[in-house]
């Protein structure tokens, strides 16, 4: 009887124990079936930090030189004549970034652009030109995505705006107050902004902002942007077209109808460096690199040569060719397109590319090309970005002391074509530019002006820079000629 | 039936259901940890199929589950660490310069690193892929190179209870009189990706640069890894792709390796496992072991 009851008890022990173990298998079961798998660390955070990786390798390659302003000028009436400089390729690029606080405020959250009529636009336009301004004059109409994200970094990946600017003038809005930021003795009135910009179509735009500066360290406009270049060694004093009190001579011969109104007419002679470009013929070297950078095998790639002097290289549907006059043309045939994948050095692919991802794509192309040969003392400059809606078109030019260098009248040095995430095709012209010890005044602009605007019926903008062609070695600084879309 | 013998059927039940119960836990838990024998044996023949050998061997042993170590770059308490008497420290955008007697060092947000005695120096990193540096098989300038270089690197390195930096030789260079050791940093056994390379003369290190761990993750997070068989797939997809000229005529895997390489999200950095694939001729790919992309440094 005894040993029953404690058979008995335990067996029930027993059943206690299996029926709590069911119970805990039951949970663990549910657990480890139910899929909930608690990842702290999954593919998307590594997409996330692939992607500020991304960034940061993007931004090595971001210069802002390539989207500085061909020309910025300063103007303060009370304080004498306007205060001007070249500013293309980087060159100045101090007093370019004077005017990044003003990008912040004006196309950051707190600012927003209106479209104008044209007729009101140029009416405020020409109105302001006799104030005081801020003036920048890029070398194309940008994106002002691109302009913002070549000043500040963290607007790298912020989309493309459909808003072009060629032309920004910053001006004075409402007065606000004196401030001794400056010194007692230098007491500034200080105002808040807004810009006046125009794209080379003539469509204008008004870019304000809800900014009002409140403390005398905030942004704002005030003539010490002005009087710090009182003294710089190049500054250029300079009047606008528009403004400019032209002769008799000029008035005569339809001044105002062939000079467009922010042509630069510089006030003082203007010496600058001589440039020595030559027509470069490619070492077997240099010709290999440049294959190699188009995924062209230099060991296997056929060559052909055409009658016309061409030669074409072919490597599995790739092709390039190199003409007589220096050009190299990738993919002339349209076959075989170069994904952005084998441009990027990092190799990663996407889905969908942006006019970032293109932008970069071009810089590293820039880089190797030019680095493939010779030497060049040039920097380069955007010199367009058009997109018809399928097609991407991103050109540089080349620019010497912060002036335009112009090949035979072409600007354009290099030009891609960008498509479906992959480099449709690319026109490379290699001539080497370099500056040189020897420094020489530029062409008379006034006296030179004199001369075209009697050769020339439709409105052109008159600007200096360098001109190269294939009847000389040096070069020194021209009055150039530019015919208004 | 008497109640007692419901009791002793009720125990031969459970005990069954219990039995099929732990059954179906362990096979799935065998499951998230092992591959499948019919799925190992499908994949070799289908990597075999593209003249990738992979022994089952690779394939059968235990799932890596590796995490993910997050920390912050914290060059302020370094800046206090490394204070020698006469230093000169400030803080720059990129990280901290410090110009002492000895040298200068800068300490870079994303672990880069440089010192050197002198103003101009070239980077030893790049100065062993110069004419006149060969790797050293040994000897005794080998091993003063080693001792003093890791001697430099653990003055340097920080000190945690939790975590450790252990600097580890991978190869040293000699050129004359001068030698260049590169170091790779070892964190949790495993290896990292955190290269640094110093120049010893005369028995002292005179010039040092790479990318050095300034600071320890605070953080351990469970990660979801990819997957060896996942990524063999991609190294077929990539033989796949290669031109009929550029193929071998067989690719034998003859090691898999993991290691950690370092990600910055502005001053956070992680630590994210890799996976490293030799070939038998030497050739080898490494991916990131969360997302699967190739792994360039």
């Amino acid at each position: 009887m005894k040993q029953e009851k404690i058979r008995e008890f335990f067996k029930s022990m027993t059943l206690g124990v299996l029926l709590v173990a069911l119970v805990c298998l039951c949970v663990i079961y549910i657990v480890s079936f139910s899929g909930a798998k608690a990842y702290a660390f999954t593919k998307q955070d590594m997409e996330r930090i692939s992607k500020g990786s991304l960034r940061t390798e993007y931004l090595s390659h971001w210069d802002v030189s390539f989207a500085s302003p061909a020309f910025m000028g300063f103007s303060s009436k009370q304080n004498g004549e306007n205060i001007g400089f070249y500013t293309l390729g980087g060159e100045n690029a101090e007093v370019y970034e004077t005017v990044f606080p003003f990008f912040e405020k004006l196309f950051g959250i707190e600012g927003y652009i209106e479209a104008m009529p044209s007729q009101d636009g140029e009416t405020l336009f020409h109105a302001l030109l006799k104030g005081d301004y801020i003036y920048l004059s890029y070398a194309c109409d940008l994106p002002v995505s691109v302009i913002v994200s070549m000043t500040d970094e963290s607007a790298v990946y912020e989309g493309t705006s459909d808003v072009y600017i060629r032309e920004l003038l910053i001006v004075p809005k409402d007065y606000l107050r004196k401030t001794a930021l400056y010194g007692e003795e230098n007491r500034l009135a200080i105002y808040s902004f807004y810009a006046l910009a125009r794209d080379s179509r003539g469509n204008y735009y008004r870019c304000s902002t809800d900014f009002i500066p409140a403390d005398d360290g905030d942004v704002s406009f005030h003539t010490n942007y002005y009087l710090t270049y009182t003294k710089a060694e190049n500054r250029v004093p300079y009047e606008f077209a528009h403004v400019w009190k032209a002769d008799g001579f000029f008035s005569e011969n339809g001044f105002s109808e062939k000079v467009t109104d922010t042509s630069v007419i510089p006030l003082t002679f203007m010496a600058s460096p001589m440039i020595f470009s030559e027509p470069h013929t490619l070492e077997k070297k240099e010709m290999h690199t440049l294959l190699e950078i188009f995924s062209l095998n230099p060991e296997k790639a056929s060559s052909y040569k055409h009658e016309n002097g061409n030669v074409f290289y072919f490597d599995e549907g790739k092709h390039l060719c190199f003409q007589p006059d220096g050009i190299m043309i990738y993919n002339l045939y349209e076959t075989e397109p170069l994904p952005l994948e084998e441009i990027f050095p990092w190799g990663l692919a996407k889905e969908d590319y942006g006019t970032a991802d293109y932008l970069v794509a071009s810089f590293l192309m820039l880089e190797a090309l030019t680095g493939a040969h010779g030497e060049t003392d040039c920097d380069f400059y955007l010199s367009g970005i058009y997109y018809d809606g399928e097609i991407l078109r991103i050109s540089f030019g080349s620019s010497a002391c912060g002036l335009p260098v112009s090949f035979e009248g072409q600007t354009d040095m290099l030009t891609f074509e960008f498509s479906a995430g992959k480099l449709q095709s690319a026109k490379y012209c290699f001539r080497a530019v370099r500056k040189t010890e020897d420094t020489r005044p530029a062409q008379d602009f006034i006296w030179t002006l004199r001369t075209l605007i009697l050769k020339n019926e439709e409105c052109r903008r008159y600007f200096y820079g360098y001109y190269v062609s294939d009847k000389q070695s040096y070069f020194d600084v021209l009055v150039l000629e530019e015919i208004r879309d | 039936m008497h109640w007692k013998d419901l009791k002793t059927f009720a125990i031969a039940v459970l005990l069954v259901v219990d039995a099929v119960f732990v059954f179906c836990i362990f096979e799935h838990w065998h499951a998230e940890m092992y591959y499948r024998n019919n799925l190992i044996d499908s994949a070799v023949s289908v990597f075999e199929a593209s003249g990738l050998h992979v022994d089952s061997s690779f394939l059968e042993k235990k799932k890596e589950s590796l995490p993910v170590y997050q920390g912050m770059s914290d060059l302020q308490s370094l800046s206090e660490s490394l204070e020698y008497p006469g230093d000169f420290s400030r803080m720059e955008e990129d990280g901290l310069r410090l110009i002492g007697e000895d040298g200068t060092y800068f300490f870079g947000y994303d672990f880069s690193f440089f010192y050197s005695r002198e103003e101009r120096f070239e980077m030893p990193s790049e100065l062993i892929h110069t004419d006149g540096w060969a790797l050293l098989a040994g000897g005794e300038t080998a091993a003063v190179c080693e001792c003093v270089s890791a001697d430099f690197l653990k003055s340097l390195l920080p000190v945690n209870r939790k975590y450790k930096y252990i600097p580890e030789c991978l190869a040293v260079y000699g050129s004359g009189e001068e030698s260049i050791a590169v170091f790779s940093l070892r964190f949790e056994n495993r290896k990292t990706e955190n290269k640094i390379f110093c120049r010893v003369s005369q028995g002292k290190v005179v010039s040092a640069d790479g990318m050095l761990c300034t600071a320890f993750p605070d953080e351990r997070k469970k990660a979801e890894n990819i997957g060896l068989c996942n990524l063999l797939f991609e190294e077929k997809a990539y033989i796949d792709a290669l031109d009929a000229s550029e193929r071998k005529p067989s690719y034998t895997v003859a090691d898999v390796s993991y290691s950690y390489g370092v990600y910055f999200d502005e001053n956070i950095f992680y630590f994210i496992p890799l996976c490293r694939i030799t070939y038998a001729d030497g050739e080898s790919r490494t991916y990131n072991f969360i997302s699967g992309e190739l792994y360039v440094p």
